[in-house]
């Protein structure tokens, strides 16, 4: 049985790492590899859509090309993502040009490989998404948010709208939640992480302008640390028993059931650390 | 005569885009909105769909169906000129503020991601496979062309051929695809909407020469924006590489880096527009219309092959 499981992960690991290859080959674009690195390719994301896509049951044909344009776009968001206000010297510049170009490249990718299968569908499905996680991204961004209800809703949109639109579709409604959560929670962590580091974060940033509006006198973010961090590990904790709740439905999950694994252990040494060092 | 009044029988459907356009971008998010609408609302001449709707006059014109490719190609451009201010640094954009300079590069970005993806979902309103191979194949190009432009920046030892490609994926494509799937959209037969490709493309050709050449001899109020800028981004155009085949010209502008002065820009401006390449730059502008207006006199007989003529003539004699 033990022998059986392992096999299972083995074949979907190179599952995985075959189409991480393929997508790294798909974005490298000769000039652009000269002067800014490949680009950041998601393994959770790329996991999750992998996921996603075979419990769906979509045809073989389809399946590698779901998560290869799911995968496109991703990158490409991320890639718009990584490009910052500050101003840089003139040396710099040309990295943050090739950076722009390099996320559109993507999205043309995207759009370029499901135009080849006639796949319309599909292409109005992740346009969709899109449209739902730049709608998403500026609310958090610009602090439109009121509550901290609707600004983690916000966040986790941000994270996990291209999933939902494909699950939705597919009548998943709950495989949609999965992932959902799965990717919210890996955001919150790494904002934590960020926030902890003393490095910027939206997350953080969104809250303590709300605690500041809400309280009407000025908020000193060393006083209220510890009230932003257990807020946060409230949503992920709620975030981690919606999972386990609905795992069970699911099928393919030894990959997924590991990486939680993983992820849980790491937000037990992140309390860890944060309760030692006070 | 003003491009605008030219296709004005068009204008009650390029109203029609116009209140597409703007019911199109309403995001949720009032930022999203209020961004995307500034830049509507900056105005431009709606080529695209201008040339949208004329090559769909070409078969069964049906502007509840066409309005899907016109709406989609002018957000792309749309897109394109958002994230384009980002790179390029720019403040004003015809005259207005940029949205990376009334907000910042982060909304801009987003902005224009929304924007982009605003523009397939439109058109994944057209269920026509070609459609939308032509126009993926038409952003990848134009991307490349965008990467290629700054591969090439302050490269004084180009040749005349790479910068032709360049215009080609910048400007000429978008502008081809732009007739053509116009036409694609009207049911027109494989060999009409091929031809309209071409008449965009040499149309768009020529505009972009003209585009880089006013870069040189129009007024910061004409272009809404520093004229001269193309030589300051070290972008090389057609100007420059037709001055440069002066010895002594050259050996001025081969000097031109990004850490030029105001004043050595300026000389090197001076020098391009007191040699022969402006007009020699228009002579090969004309030289493509020739083509494109010879494609338009094999077209069939109707109002937008007069339209696509006059277009075509304007755009060679217009000053901004």
């Amino acid at each position: 049985m033990n022998a059986n499981k392992n096999a299972k992960l083995q074949d979907m690991n190179t599952r995985l790492m075959n189409l991480k290859e393929v997508l790294q080959k798909k974005t490298r674009q000769p000039y652009m590899s000269k002067i800014i690195q490949q680009p950041y390719i998601d393994e959770d994301k790329l996991l999750l859509i992998m996921f996603i896509v075979d419990n769906l049951q979509i045809p073989k044909s389809k399946a590698d090309k779901y998560i290869i344009t799911t995968m496109l776009v991703q990158i490409a968001l991320d890639t718009h993502e990584s490009v910052q206000n500050e101003p840089l010297p003139l040396e710099r510049l040309k990295g943050r040009q090739l950076t722009i170009l390099a996320g559109t490249y993507y999205s043309g990718l995207y759009y370029q490989i499901l135009a080849e299968i006639d796949d319309i569908f599909m292409i109005r499905t992740l346009a969709e998404g899109i449209m739902e996680v730049n709608e998403h991204k500026v609310s958090v961004y610009s602090h439109a948010r009121v509550t901290v209800e609707s600004l983690m809703e916000s966040l986790k949109k941000t994270e996990s709208s291209l999933f939902d639109r494909i699950t939705h579709f597919y009548n998943r409604g709950e495989l949609g939640e999965l992932a959902a959560n799965l990717v919210f929670i890996n955001r919150v962590l790494l904002e934590k992480k960020q926030f902890l580091a003393g490095k910027p974060s939206i997350l953080f940033d969104a809250l303590s302008k709300l605690f500041e509006t809400e309280q009407s006198v000025p908020f000193t973010l060393h006083n209220n640390k510890q009230s932003l961090i257990h807020i946060c590990d409230k949503y992920v904790s709620l975030s981690f028993k919606e999972i386990e709740q609905s795992i069970d439905k699911c099928e393919h999950t030894e990959l997924f059931r590991e990486k939680l694994k993983w992820m849980k252990s790491q937000q037990q040494e992140a309390v860890q650390s944060f309760v030692e060092e006070g | 005569m003003k491009l605008k009044m030219i296709y004005s029988f068009l204008n009650a459907d390029i109203n029609i885009i116009e209140k597409e356009l703007e019911d199109t971008i309403q995001a949720e998010s009032p930022l999203l909105h209020e961004a995307s609408l500034s830049l509507l609302q900056a105005g431009g001449k709606r080529l695209r769909p201008v040339f949208v709707l004329l090559g769909g006059k070409f078969g069964n014109y049906d502007i509840n169906n066409i309005k899907n490719v016109a709406v989609s190609l002018e957000l792309i451009h749309m897109a394109s000129l958002v994230h384009d201010d980002v790179i390029d640094d720019a403040d004003l954009r015809r005259g207005q503020p940029t949205i990376k300079s009334r907000w910042d590069n982060r909304i801009a970005m987003y902005t224009g991601d929304y924007i982009f993806a605003r523009a397939l979902d439109v058109l994944s309103n057209i269920n026509k496979p070609i459609a939308h191979q032509i126009l993926a194949h038409t952003l990848v190009e134009l991307c490349l062309g965008e990467i290629e432009q700054i591969e090439d920046k302050f490269q004084f030892n180009q040749n005349l051929r790479k910068y032709l490609r360049r215009i080609r994926r910048k400007t000429a494509i978008l502008i081809a695809a732009s007739c053509q799937l116009g036409a694609i959209a009207a049911d027109v037969e494989d060999e009409l909407h091929k031809k309209l490709y071409f008449i965009g493309y040499y149309i768009g050709m020529s505009y972009q020469i003209i585009d880089d050449v006013l870069d040189f001899v129009g007024t910061e109020k004409e272009l809404g924006k520093p004229a001269g800028g193309d030589l300051k981004q070290g972008n090389i155009t057609l100007p420059v590489l037709l001055a440069m085949e002066t010895p002594a010209i050259k050996d001025n502008l081969v000097k031109i880096t990004d850490h030029s002065t105001e004043a050595e820009i300026e000389r090197a401006l001076e020098l391009i527009k007191n040699s022969d390449a402006i007009d020699r730059s228009l002579t090969l502008s004309e030289l493509y219309l020739e083509k494109a207006l010879k494609l338009i006199a094999e077209l069939p007989q109707n109002r937008a092959k007069n339209l696509l003529r006059d277009i075509a003539k304007t755009i060679g004699k217009r000053k901004f």
